[in-house]
């Protein structure tokens, strides 16, 4: 799995590609990534999840773990560009109560305003 | 300027204002000599009661008739109109009380002694709700002092003048120039409103309601009343404001008649009273200048509140013991006006601060005004019932002078002595519960919520099925198994993970089993029961022939290496669905210790549902890697008290892996339980410091849920203490870093670690603390608006005991970089010194 970082503004948006599953991790995973940006005085974190095939039971704890990190610190996380397929099982799962998801990058960022 | 707290930028401000305070005391002062001496050398003392009623009533007539005009004018011309009313009306009492028929009447005494108190009752409610309206707490406390060293200082010179002009003959120019000072007032008041339109819209708070402001709250009487009727907090201040002025009539009772025994020549006692004024208000500025703040600062206004009843106790109990004099009514008086124009006024200023604006603002005229005047009203009816009640002579409202009466009249001053103590105590609680409210949070841990939102056990298992869908039908059909029993399997899930439902549920749970003359399975999903079919599965899995068979398929699993991952992910799963006795699972410690993070998962998860102690320090050391780790710690929190010793274990050994500890941290917050926070407790005490930031955090996590869980007090202490001289340190290392991109790096470093400890010494106090208010200060602290962010400071500065409050309110007072580096080497300086 592959992750970049970029700004825009005061928002840092973690594109990640390929999928997010205990047996792809690297060394450093998403949520150490997203505490780094924590730790900078980040507190508007959005995944970009375009690029993103499946996630396993390792990638949920990943971005739920992310998520009350931000969160706990006053901060805000939300996911985008969710595949149709992803953002259906979100929603049986009842991920989608507590994440916040959008459609367009544009509108994730206004969303953080 | 630096020395009485001005800070750059408010010092036209608050010197106009020390200007206001000055050019009204020192007239009013000089007019209080005047009609006091007027009135007990032609009436006597016994007429005071009158006097009393007479000025509440008609201030109290002048508190509705306010109300009314409120409605129609602005604060500005309000106040003006009134200085210029009782300048010209001060100049024309003048000229009648230098006609004969002036000089005989007896009314005009009680005229002269009512528009008196109207003047100063008007004029010192329009000052201080001026005060009050541009000022935050924080300012106001570091302001408050200065501005009132005008009033004091007007109060020394108007004495001063009534006195020497008494004694040089010219007592006659004393009126007019009293007059004079209230109409120069008008230039200051109005350079004042001219200022605070200047104000930029982010200092200060929303200021005064002019004409030109529609929003400007605009009351009446019964807003008023409603007001401090429905809020439990004004009725305590009116409570308090209420006995005060009972308590201060009784004693100036007790000192005008102790005067009017003791001056027989009207010169002698004007110019006492002059002089007495003089000296009391430099007893009340020494009072303020050297205790008032120290007293605020050192005890908080929980004790403050305390301080004027207490003294006015002793001092009664001294008025009863010696002999009836001027000296011990002196003793009394003085402390009382003393502390009035000082330490009481202060704090009842402060008191108010809290108040919503548009609240305040309708309450605070009603007090002052109103319910002051009702006290007095009282003060006087009981003086009158007291002097009946001790067969004293009354005529016309006007008690005989009696010096008997004077000096008895300390029981009732004790009397009401004691609710004001009882009062004074809630009252200092309440303004800490007022302060609180007045910030709000402005956000929470989430990590309850979240999980009592989400099921997130099964929202993994659902992942898990369908990833596992293309890989393997024994995996998938053994997730799917799980979801039946957790009763998960809802039609919804049942549609999501069976895409090729039919045939690859049904022939891997039969590949499972027929292969090996296992027993019947539900043809489809619909045919599913799930209590007969877990009671199946069980049952199958318990038999010797099926043991048998599956311990032949380990051993092979397991001695191949090049065995396919996933047949041993098959194997950690189905091993889970056992029974904890069936050997078979003693094959799970090689399974968690294997290299596949996928295998080691299977493993994991199925020794958390077996819980057999033998796995535990296989699971111990998958928490050092990051692939497993997050499945190891969910392992080890489904052993919950049963992982305890092996948890404490690695949580002292400093030897092993760093993120195995912070693993081990994680896993306690998650069990939350008392013995998990005592041994994170204990482990913060005792540590070598390595784990503290997530010993902090786990504990902050655990008090957040249960909020029974308290760190001890020494421990709290101690590593507070620590935690701030690091920050301490830090912050002066920042400062001596030079500027430039060479330093660029070492200062986001450092001013991470800052905003770290900052963030780690308000979790501490919170854990010591009611944790939500530490937090409330913390966010607003860090988020807030200018004035949040002062009351958060205020409410730090009500919570904390004076051990920590000296050394944490100098880390988030509004100060500059040059006085924050002075206070901070002092705190470093005083615990080398400690």
């Amino acid at each position: 799995m592959k992750i970049e970082a970029r700004n825009r503004d005061d928002i840092v948006i973690f594109d990640l590609e390929g999928e997010i599953k205990r047996s792809e991790i690297t060394d450093v995973t998403l949520h150490q990534l997203v505490k780094e940006q924590l730790d900078s005085g980040k507190r508007k974190i959005l995944l970009n999840f375009d690029a993103v095939d499946f996630i396993d039971s390792f990638g949920v704890g990943e971005i739920l773990a992310s998520y009350i990190s931000t969160h706990n610190l006053g901060g805000k996380l939300k996911l985008v560009k969710i595949s149709k397929k992803l953002f259906l099982i979100f929603q049986v799962t009842m991920l989608t109560k507590v994440l916040d998801i959008y459609e367009e990058e544009e509108t994730a960022l206004k969303s953080f305003l | 300027m630096r020395l009485v707290g001005i800070r750059p930028g408010e010092g036209k401000l608050a010197f106009l204002l020390f200007s206001y305070f000055f050019l009204i005391t020192a007239p009013h002062t000089i007019i209080k000599a005047l009609r006091t001496t007027d009135l007990l050398k032609r009436l006597g003392a016994g007429a005071l009661p009158l006097a009393y009623i007479s000025a509440a009533v008609v201030t109290g007539l002048v508190v509705l008739y306010y109300a009314r005009i409120q409605l129609k004018i602005s604060i500005q011309f309000l106040i003006i109109a009134n200085l210029v009313f009782f300048g010209v009306s001060g100049l024309v009492l003048q000229l009648i009380l230098r006609t004969e028929s002036g000089g005989r009447s007896l009314i005009l005494p009680y005229i002269y002694w009512v528009w008196a108190s109207v003047l100063i009752v008007v004029l010192m409610t329009h000052f201080w709700l001026t005060v009050n309206e541009i000022f935050n707490p924080r300012e106001a406390k570091r302001l408050i002092g200065f501005i009132s060293s005008g009033g004091i200082l007007g109060g020394i010179l108007g004495g001063v003048i009534a006195g020497t002009l008494t004694r040089a003959n010219l007592a006659q120019w004393l009126l007019p120039l009293a007059s004079g000072l209230l109409l120069a007032c008008v230039f200051v008041v109005r350079a004042i409103f001219r200022d605070r339109q200047r104000l930029p819209a982010t200092t200060g708070k929303r200021i005064l309601p002019g004409k030109s402001q529609s929003e400007a709250p605009k009351v009446g009487f019964k807003d008023s009343y409603d007001a401090v009727r429905r809020n439990p907090y004004l009725v305590l201040i009116a409570a308090v404001v209420a006995i005060g002025i009972i308590v201060s009539t009784f004693i100036e009772f007790q000192f005008l008649s102790a005067a009017d025994k003791h001056f027989v020549g009207r010169k002698e006692m004007q110019a006492f009273f002059g002089f007495f004024s003089a000296g009391l208000t430099i007893f009340a500025l020494f009072l303020n200048t050297f205790l008032t703040g120290n007293f605020i600062k050192k005890l908080g206004m929980k004790l403050t509140v305390l301080l004027t009843p207490v003294v006015l106790l002793l001092c009664s109990v001294v008025v009863l013991i010696a002999p009836f004099a001027l000296l011990p009514a002196i003793l009394i008086k003085g402390s009382d006006e003393g502390l009035d124009f000082s330490l009481k006024q202060t704090v009842r200023e402060i008191l108010y601060i809290p108040v919503a604006s548009g609240l305040k603002f309708k309450a605070k005229p009603f007090i002052d005004m109103f319910i002051s005047r009702v006290a007095k009203v009282v003060a006087a009816l009981i003086l009158l019932a007291f002097a009946l009640l001790l067969n004293k002579e009354v005529d016309f409202l006007t008690p005989v002078f009696d010096t008997d009466l004077a000096k008895q009249l300390s029981w009732i001053v004790i009397a009401f002595l004691i609710p004001w103590v009882v009062f004074g105590l809630k009252i200092g609680r309440e303004y800490v519960t007022t302060i609180n409210r007045s910030i709000k949070m402005k956000w929470n841990r989430v990590d309850q919520s979240v999980m009592e939102q989400v099921d997130v056990d099964s929202a993994k298992e659902i992942f898990d099925a369908i990833e596992s869908r293309d890989r393997s039908a024994v995996l998938y059909a053994m997730h799917v198994f799980d979801l039946l029993q957790r009763d998960k399997l809802t039609p919804e899930i049942r549609n999501m993970i069976s895409e090729k439902a039919g045939e690859v549920k049904v022939a891997s749970l039969s590949d499972l089993f027929n292969a090996e003359g296992a027993g019947e399975f539900p043809g489809t999903a619909e045919d599913i029961c799930p209590e007969d079919l877990v009671t199946d599965i069980r049952e199958t899995m318990s038999l010797d022939a099926y043991q048998e068979l599956m311990e032949r398929h380990a051993g092979k699993v397991m001695a191949e290496s090049q065995k396919s991952e996933v047949e041993k992910m098959e194997l950690a799963k189905a091993i889970g669905l056992m029974s904890p006795d069936a050997p078979l699972t003693d094959r799970l410690v090689a399974l968690i210790d294997d290299h596949s993070p996928d295998v080691s998962f299977y493993a994991l998860k199925s020794a958390a549902r077996l819980k057999k102690a033998s796995y535990i320090p296989a699971i111990m050391s998958k928490l050092r890697d990051p692939s497993t780790r997050e499945d190891a710690i969910s392992a080890l929190h489904k052993y919950g008290q049963a992982a305890m010793g092996a948890l404490e274990e690695n949580l002292k050994d400093s030897r092993r892996d760093l993120n195995l500890r912070k693993a081990v941290v994680e896993t306690l917050a998650r069990l939350g339980t008392k013995v998990a926070a005592f041994a994170l407790a204990e482990e913060l005490d005792q540590g070598a410091g390595e784990l503290d930031a997530e010993i902090i955090d786990a504990l902050d996590r655990i008090r957040t849920q249960k909020g029974d869980v308290q760190l001890p007090a020494r421990v709290a202490k101690r590593k507070v203490i620590s935690l701030v001289h690091r920050y301490c340190r830090a912050f002066l290392d920042l400062q001596e870093l030079g500027p430039g991109a060479d330093n660029e790096a070492a200062r986001l470093r450092m001013e991470r670690e800052l905003e770290a400890l900052f963030s780690d010494i308000f979790k501490l106090l919170g854990l010591y603390y009611p944790q939500e208010e530490i937090r409330k200060a913390y966010q607003n602290i860090r988020t807030g608006t200018r004035n949040s962010i002062a009351y958060a400071v205020e409410l730090l500065d009500n919570t904390l005991k004076r051990d920590l409050r000296d050394i944490i309110l100098p880390l988030v007072e509004d100060s500059s970089p040059s006085e924050k580096q002075r206070m901070f080497q002092k705190i470093l300086r005083n615990s080398q010194e400690s």
